[in-house]
């Protein structure tokens, strides 16, 4: 699904990403873990196409596609979502209306019919149960006044919506409490399917109670140190990033690297 | 001279020479306002209240200003009715149409000509008297050459349930016809009412409308006041509405302008008695070469007062806004609370718009703020959009619209907020297609 070949991005001239190679195939849940300025969020916004991020070496090849040559939003239409680490506010535009003309644009792309206003409240209504959000939201302006927690649920119950190939999240457990990040992570659990990939960017280690990752890898200095299984997490959590520079470390189970 | 000062001379003596049975005081009126027009003409630069908007083009122009009194259609009035509901007034060219108008009982509705004629006692003591002669050169231009209208009177105690829609209609012009429009509006202590004025065109010459509303709003009365214009984009359009609230009555309005080439709006408050209350909204969207200029003048004369003002903008292509808000705190009008904010989104790098606010504040217990901003599209709500499957160009108009509705949201209307909200819709539309 998402082949990455020595990635290096830059931000205003400052190299982040120093080669990044990551394979993911449909189906399969990545975890990114590493420290704060490592590049974990450079990664997911690059493969979202935020403006602000320069490709200076390497490719991503995304369902055979140069992912790099396609538009921001062509890219979401072809079923690659960011759950944003910082979701922005859109004052003005009501949740619903943003949703629904997000589903239709990528529905239109699937070659599908385009919902109308009370086809796409049922559909809704159904989505909204998976991440336990009440219908006020519907009527709100997309993230304007939401808590920390409620824009991230948003972030997920878009993922519901646009039923992407390849869901990025990046960060989505920071800022979120333990009943919140029950809710998101069982959300994210039923959205698993044979089809759809996960990335999932995060510093900590709990997200991953909540979800199973198929792979772990570590991002340190712009580029991935260290892969595993989900074990690898658990050792990261009790030893800490430094370790992963120490001696002690293990050899690299993941054999694409 | 100009081609135009001796096109209106002509027929203000014209009209002077037709109407000597008029009143008086409405003889005077005239008189003085055309003396200080002719003296002074169309403003300059030089004129602190238009150093941001030229208007050499309506001076060169070369309009004329006889009469055009076109026969409508019934299929034209009939799709204006349906826009509008049950009260429906319409105004053709500056000229009230009685009998394609209709109103609810209880309202009174006269043709300015006629009240000359039969209630000169109710008009002498407002016409002309707030909107005075040698303020503003358009003012005097209308002033002299007034002799139709409309005079809409709400008696006291009358709640009027729906909203009365006026619309001044421009239509058959010479593609040189200059129009000037006046209404007088007096709600009597304790009525309620909406009015909305619209503005805006039959076909496709190019003409100027010069409008001149006055307001009187007795004590304890309640006004919603819309005005629309959405004129002929080649039309040139100046407006005053003038107001002088009386204690506890209540103002609030939205003036909604996309329509005219150039367009000059004025609202002018004056709060003449304790614990009076105003609200002005606005929201002004701009493309291609129109210029757009609003300016607001709140005065707090009396104790006890509220001011509230939010006008925002939005300016693509090459066109330019004016934002000037003044609000006047004089020094007997204790415990005033006058608050005024103008934002502003531009679309383009040949955009431009000018914001000016002026406070003038004599009293010492008051309650008074400004603010003023401009800003472009923000590029992470469009990166944020775009990441959703919504194309730039939606997303940006996606942006502009929430921008534009929360001006409409935010104000206290009760009525014409969907209206509003459609008319914005409409010129995002162009205002995309065209970027």
């Amino acid at each position: 699904m998402l082949d990455i070949k020595n990635l290096h991005v830059s931000v205003e001239g400052v190299e982040i990403l120093k080669g990044i190679d990551l394979s993911v195939k449909a189906g399969e849940v990545h975890a990114i873990m590493g420290p704060n300025g490592s590049g974990k969020s450079t990664l997911t916004r690059v493969l979202a196409g935020h403006p602000s991020y320069v490709v200076t070496q390497g490719t991503a090849t995304y369902e055979g596609q140069d992912l790099f040559q396609m538009a921001i939003e062509d890219r979401a239409r072809q079923g690659v979502f960011l759950a944003f680490q910082y979701p922005i506010d859109i004052p003005g535009v009501n949740n619903a209306y943003f949703l629904k003309a997000a589903l239709n644009e990528t529905r239109k792309a699937k070659g599908l019919e385009e919902l109308d206003a009370m086809e796409f409240l049922e559909f809704l209504k159904e989505k909204m149960k998976l991440v336990e959000m009440d219908e006020s939201f519907l009527s709100r302006p997309v993230n304007e006044g939401f808590s920390g927690g409620e824009k991230k649920r948003n972030e997920i119950l878009q993922l519901a919506v646009l039923s992407p190939k390849l869901a990025i999240l990046d960060e989505t457990d920071s800022g979120l409490d333990i009943d919140a990040l029950k809710i998101v992570s069982e959300g994210v659990n039923r959205l698993r399917n044979p089809k759809r990939s996960f990335v999932f960017v995060t510093h900590y280690q709990r997200m991953l109670n909540y979800i199973t990752p198929d792979h772990v890898h570590v991002l340190m200095g712009g580029k991935i140190v260290l892969s595993g299984d989900k074990e690898l997490a658990f050792k990261l959590e009790e030893k800490g990033y430094e370790w992963v520079k120490s001696d002690d470390r293990p050899p690299t189970t993941d054999h694409r690297l | 001279m100009t081609e135009t000062m001796e096109k209106y001379t002509k027929a203000y003596e014209k009209l002077r020479d037709g109407r000597r049975g008029d009143p008086a005081w409405l003889l005077r009126l005239r008189e003085e306002a055309r003396g200080t027009f002719s003296k002074k003409g169309f403003p300059t630069a030089k004129d602190d209240a238009w150093r941001y908007t030229d208007v050499t083009a309506i001076r060169e122009a070369s309009f004329d200003f006889d009469e055009v009194s076109p026969e409508l259609s019934l299929a034209a009035v009939e799709a204006l009715k349906r826009e509008s509901g049950r009260n429906f007034l319409l105004v053709v060219n500056g000229k009230f149409s009685r009998e394609h108008s209709s109103v609810e009982e209880g309202v009174e509705v006269t043709d300015l000509t006629e009240a000359i004629a039969s209630r000169s006692d109710l008009l002498e003591p407002h016409l002309g008297r707030y909107a005075a002669p040698g303020n503003d050169a358009f003012l005097d231009l209308n002033a002299g050459l007034l002799k139709q209208g409309l005079l809409i009177r709400v008696p006291e105690n009358r709640v009027v349930k729906d909203p009365i829609h006026v619309v001044f209609f421009a239509h058959a012009s010479t593609g040189r016809s200059a129009f000037q429009v006046r209404n007088l509006i007096i709600l009597g202590k304790k009525s309620k009412a909406v009015i909305v004025e619209t503005y805006r065109a039959g076909d496709e010459k190019k003409y100027f409308t010069n409008a001149v509303t006055e307001i009187v709003l007795e004590e304890g009365s309640q006004l919603e006041h819309c005005k629309v214009q959405r004129e002929h984009p080649e039309a040139f359009h100046v407006a005053t509405t003038q107001v002088v609230q009386r204690s506890g009555s209540s103002f609030v309005s939205f003036a909604l302008s996309t329509g005219a080439r150039l367009m000059r709006n004025d609202c002018r408050v004056a709060l003449t008695a304790e614990g009076a209350s105003c609200e002005m909204n606005g929201l002004y969207l701009g493309d291609k070469d129109q210029v757009l200029d609003h300016q607001t003048f709140v005065d707090h004369q009396k104790p006890d007062g509220k001011s509230d003002q939010f006008f925002k903008g939005i300016l693509a292509g090459n066109s330019r806004g004016v934002f000037r808000g003044q609000v006047r705190v004089c020094q007997d009008a204790q415990r005033t609370d006058a608050h005024q904010t103008n934002k502003n989104l531009l679309l383009s790098d040949t955009a431009k718009v000018d914001t000016q606010p002026q406070l003038e504040i004599l009293a010492d217990d008051v309650k008074c703020s400004h603010g003023a901003a401009v800003g472009q599209l923000q590029d992470d709500a469009l990166f944020y959009l775009r990441s959703r499957g919504i194309d730039a160009k939606e997303a940006g108009r996606m942006l502009a619209q929430g921008f534009a509705r929360e001006v409409i949201q935010r104000s206290s209307l009760s009525s014409m907020k969907e209206t509003l909200l459609e008319l914005v819709g409409e010129k995002l539309e162009k205002l995309f297609s065209t970027e």
